[in-house]
């Protein structure tokens, strides 16, 4: 029976008039990769930052295994490994350096080397700080985050910015991570991240928790099976009663979905209603669910909008 | 403890691998004491040697006879050690075009008639002999000119009389300095020491400081340090401990220049001098933080410090004594901590500058020092960042 | 040139410029710093009031008459040595003069290098006026002093210091000003960003340094004001000849700076070196104090300090020393197409495709 790493309750935050945090509760389970979802500003880091202690919630508990420990307690600190969503660190002092730096405040912890190696850092191991790239910055404060062999993880949009290449490789960490049997938080607002790596998926908008569970119980919960996209070709108006197709949603420009249950009936209702409307269809595309499909139906809006 | 130490070596090798702090830190001071010992070395010893101005001298007639005791005492003051270049015109209008345009700072013409008049006046005591001089009105080193050839020319005047009178007095002149003790000569270089070495410290806590600590707030670094074991006391004391260090470390630099290149004499290692740095270095680091307290950004702190370090430099009387400014810029020379920490240096010297006693000397960076820790202390989070 | 490039280019510098927290202290508020500093270090307390003395005596003989009529001092008499003493170390009193009939004992303070030249002035004056009056010597040599202006305006103590800062406020501006878009715009992309646009590189050059002009028009501005106020100038300003070496200064600041970027590929550096040469010239360059009290080595170093240079042409245009119009032409000249010449290399250099 896995334990309870992190217990989160009632938790808010509010700035001003702003909620940047409103009345969220969940639990991290020992082993799991947990990620939080949810368009810029829907209070992801604001919740993991008071997790990691650096900001006080104004109400609600955060508490650490079974002692039931504060962020602020050293144990928690021992035991937690952070990387923030903005890499910043000594400009003049290299990788290694910045490796033996940090796993030096700590009592226990792996060796910078292994750690350089493991986030393919070798050939940068004397570079300053300074000198390094952006994809390369990140690498590095993912090692920095293991110093201390922590049990749990923090991943602040570990990925953001990073070319395809470098964001598969930072994947293919996080998944050796989670084989060593490290409890994983992990922010992102990339759904293929979510999908790819997390156990569990908690969807985060204006502050509150809007949907959560595996990625399988997300996709259910929006009773779709299938999901037909097309495309209206042409530069004409559509006609507004085309448009009045049950399950349509628009997506963007002339390009438009409908949920369905039933995609061969959708198909032909598709079909039949263009040809009334004498209207051509093009990029028809039958597809499943996914995380941005199940953000659209609970919020209405895309996660990147 | 390790990690306090391990966090401050960090720090440490951060901050000194950083041109700008060693820039600041060790070589513009060390600059800054080379020029002005070699622009104000030689003024403040009195020394003549290499003062030399420009005299320009039209003769409306050759002098011969009685005359040429001009002649003498012109080519005198010419000669080498004398304090005059001269060069002489065929006439008074391209003399007066070269005094307007700087090749001459004084001209002095000597007048037809002069040699009978001298005649006169040497031989039968009767009339005098005036001669004219011609300066640039506000000029300084006209103006200079001017006295020293007007000096000049009183002295000749008495030695004029001494020789024409067997009962002359002479009138002695002995110099009193009250500032410093009898039997020490004022070294211009040993008396800028303080003031250099008070530079060191001030570039390290008025600018590395501050910045050092709000450059880590911004950047997100002080964020991720408090996701670690790192206690805020343990930060706090590694930050000052590093400061302390790159201060140490300028000072022994200046100390090894001072003593090799300025031979500075060895009141420098009078133990009360040392504690006397080791004071100015707590008054200053602390004065380092409440600057950090006030300025929310990067900008504003880089803006202060420079201010209150140009200030501090020049109206704290690290290079010039500044009691005889006018009231309406002396109480800010009172204000600062600078004007009694170099003092209660330079009176480790065997100086006395400023009219100030030693218990103020103490007591006022001591108030400071107070003063600006309990700033820093109320406003601690906020500098750290904390939530 | 396109101007209508030119003008969003130039308004975009400009309000780039001014809000720039940093920008706006060291050019236009840090010289105001140096102006007030200095003007009280080098010209005294704007010659109004004289130095005080402090007498004490104890012969027959009054020489407070004496020493009067120098007009350079204001005595005043203390009843004992002690109290005299008191006076001098407490700075009440520059000089401290002690008569006792037959001698003269001179008390001061060391370590003041302002007032180190009024001290032995004093020193020799009071002892040669004492001397004579007490063998009723009579002046044989008398030197009439003739003053006479070097410009438009009978200048002062004040006049010449302040034109002093408003070379180094030229030279603050300009050469810092090009260190911050050659330098600092280089390093963050905003010359490549440029590079990209159709935007020619004379364009960029004239937007960013029109900018900088203002600024340095501002300052002098602003320094001319404070001075008329602080130090009671009397300068008679020419304002085209002033425009003229303003233009041509600050150009030939802006070489300087430039020449410093070409060197030094990182800004900070760039900088550093700025700050070094700008304390450098300051002290070597003939503006705050005479050449003449430099050591002769110094003295040749001073001659290749261009601010040197553009001390000379603020006097000139301010009315306090007149250069010949030769001078005046050479000078604006050289330091024109210095500017010049390094703006358009460097402007190629780093905003042409390479």
């Amino acid at each position: 029976m896995p334990k309870t790493v992190i217990d989160v309750r009632n938790l808010k935050k509010h700035y001003g008039e702003t909620k940047a945090v409103d009345d969220i509760s969940f639990q991290l389970m020992e082993g799991e990769v947990l990620a939080i979802l949810g368009p810029n500003g829907a209070g992801k880091t604001t919740t993991v930052e008071m997790l990691e202690g650096l900001r006080k919630p104004d109400s609600g508990a955060v508490e650490y295994f079974e002692e039931k420990l504060p962020p602020s307690s050293d144990r928690v600190k021992e035991e937690i490994g952070v990387q923030l969503q903005s890499s910043s660190f000594f400009e003049y002092l290299s990788v290694k350096e910045t490796l033996d730096l940090f796993r030096g405040l700590y009592t226990k912890g792996v060796s910078s080397d292994e750690l350089i190696e493991e986030v393919s850092l070798d050939e940068k191991k004397k570079t300053y700080t300074k000198n390094l790239s952006g994809g390369q910055l990140q690498r590095l404060a993912v090692a920095v985050s293991l110093v201390n062999d922590p049990k749990v993880v923090f991943l602040d949009e570990p990925t953001t910015g990073l070319d395809p290449q470098a964001r598969r490789m930072l994947w293919e960490t996080v998944l050796n991570l989670k084989k060593r049997q490290k409890t994983i938080i992990l922010t992102t607002h990339y759904m293929e991240e979510a999908e790819h790596l997390a156990d569990r998926i908690i969807i985060m908008d204006h502050g509150k928790i809007i949907s959560r569970g595996t990625l399988d119980e997300l996709i259910a919960s929006i009773e779709t099976k299938d999901i037909v996209s097309f495309r209206v070709k042409g530069e004409e108006e559509i006609p507004q009663e085309f448009l009045q197709m049950e399950g349509l949603k628009h997506v963007e420009n002339r390009t438009y979905a409908v949920t369905t249950k039933d995609v061969e009936r959708t198909l032909g209702r598709l079909f039949e209603r263009s040809k009334k409307f004498e209207i051509l269809l093009d990029d028809v595309t039958i597809r499943k669910p996914n995380l941005e499909d199940v953000f659209i139906t609970l919020t209405g809006r895309k996660l990147r909008d | 403890m390790s990690r306090m130490l391990k966090f401050t070596s960090g720090l440490f090798k951060n901050e000194i691998r950083e041109f700008q702090v060693m820039f600041w830190s060790f070589i513009f001071p060390l600059i800054l004491y080379f020029i002005l010992t070699s622009v104000f070395g030689g003024m403040a010893s009195g020394n003549s040697q290499g003062i030399s101005f420009n005299l320009g001298i039209v003769k409306e007639e050759n002098l011969t006879g009685f005359g040429r005791v001009l002649d003498e005492v012109l080519g005198s003051i010419s000669s080498h050690g004398g304090p005059f270049v001269q060069r002489e015109y065929g006439n008074l209008d391209e003399a007066l075009e070269d005094l307007k345009n700087g090749k001459q700072d004084i001209v002095l013409v000597i007048p037809k008639g002069t040699n009978a008049k001298m005649t006169g006046s040497l031989m039968l005591q009767v009339g005098d002999v005036p001669l004219r001089m011609h300066y640039i009105s506000g000029k300084e080193s006209s103006s200079i000119a001017a006295n020293i050839l007007g000096e000049i020319m009183n002295e000749v005047n008495l030695e004029i009389k001494k020789r024409q009178e067997e009962n002359y007095i002479d009138i002695a002149s002995t110099n009193n300095v009250v500032s410093a003790k009898q039997e020490k000569g004022f070294d211009y270089n040993e008396y800028i020491f303080p003031g250099v070495a008070l530079m060191m410290i001030l570039s390290v806590s008025l600018f590395n400081s501050p910045i050092g600590l709000i450059q880590y707030r911004v950047s997100g670094t002080n964020k991720k340090l408090y996701t670690t074991p790192l206690k805020p006391l343990e930060y706090f004391s590694a930050h000052f401990v590093k400061l302390v260090f790159t201060m140490l470390m300028s000072l022994v630099l200046l100390y090894i220049i001072a003593l090799t290149v300025y031979r500075v004499q060895g009141t420098i290692f009078d133990p009360r001098f040392i504690l006397s740095l080791l004071y100015s270095m707590l008054v200053s680091v602390s004065f380092g933080l409440m600057v950090a307290s006030f300025a929310k950004k990067l900008s504003t702190a880089t803006v202060v410090g420079q201010s209150l370090y140009q200030v501090m430099m020049f109206m704290g009387g690290l290079y010039f004594p500044v009691f005889d400014l006018p009231w309406g810029l002396r109480w800010i020379v009172y204000l600062l901590p600078t004007t009694y920490l170099v003092e209660l240096s330079r009176r480790f010297m065997g100086y006395t500058i400023a009219p100030i006693s030693m218990t103020w000397l103490i007591v006022v960076p001591l108030i400071w020092m107070i003063f600006s820790v309990s700033v820093f202390a109320l406003n601690f989070r906020k500098v750290m960042g904390y939530e | 040139m396109s101007k209508s490039k030119l003008k969003p280019m130039f308004i975009a510098f400009a309000k780039e410029a001014f809000r720039n927290k940093l920008e706006v202290f060291f050019t236009l508020f840090f010289p105001m710093l140096f102006l007030i500093l200095f003007g009280f270090f080098f010209s005294g307390s704007g010659g109004y009031s004289k130095s005080k003395l402090g007498l004490f005596q104890s012969g027959t003989m009054d020489i407070k008459p004496i020493i009067e009529e120098s007009g350079a001092w204001s005595v005043t008499i203390y009843e004992t040595r002690d109290k005299l003493l008191e006076a001098v170390s407490g700075g009440e009193v520059l000089l401290g003069v002690t008569f006792d009939g037959t001698g003269i004992e001179y008390s001061y303070r060391e370590g003041d290098l302002s007032q180190r030249s009024t001290i032995t002035m004093a020193q020799s004056s009071i002892s040669a006026a004492v001397e004579k009056r007490i063998n009723d010597a009579k002046t044989v040599i008398v030197l009439e002093k003739i003053p006479e202006t070097a410009g438009r305006t009978t200048a002062t103590d004040a006049d010449y210091t302040m034109s002093g800062v408003i070379a180094i406020s030229i030279l603050s501006a300009g050469m810092f000003s090009v260190i911050s878009v050659f330098g600092r715009y280089r390093k963050r992309g905003v010359l490549k960003r440029f590079k990209i646009t159709p935007v020619k590189p004379m364009t960029f050059i004239l937007g960013s340094t029109l900018t900088r002009f203002l600024v340095s028009f501002v300052s002098i501005l602003l320094i001319i004001l404070v001075s008329k106020l602080l130090f009671k100038t009397t300068f008679q300003i020419d304002w085209p000849i002033f425009l003229i070496s303003v233009i041509s200064s600050t150009l030939g600041m802006m070489a300087l700076g430039l020449f410093l970027t070409l060197i030094f590929k990182n800004p900070e550096t760039a900088d550093s070196a700025a700050s070094i040469l700008m304390v450098i010239m300051i002290f070597l360059a003939g503006i705050y104090f005479p050449l003449a009290f430099l050591p002769d080595y110094l003295r040749v170093v001073s001659m290749f300090m261009p601010v040197k240079y553009v001390g000379e042409l603020m006097r000139h245009s301010l009315g306090i020393e007149l250069l010949p119009v030769m001078n005046f032409v050479l000078i604006n000249l050289v330091l024109s197409l210095c500017g010049i010449a390094l703006l358009y290399f460097t402007g190629r250099r780093y905003l042409k495709a390479s």
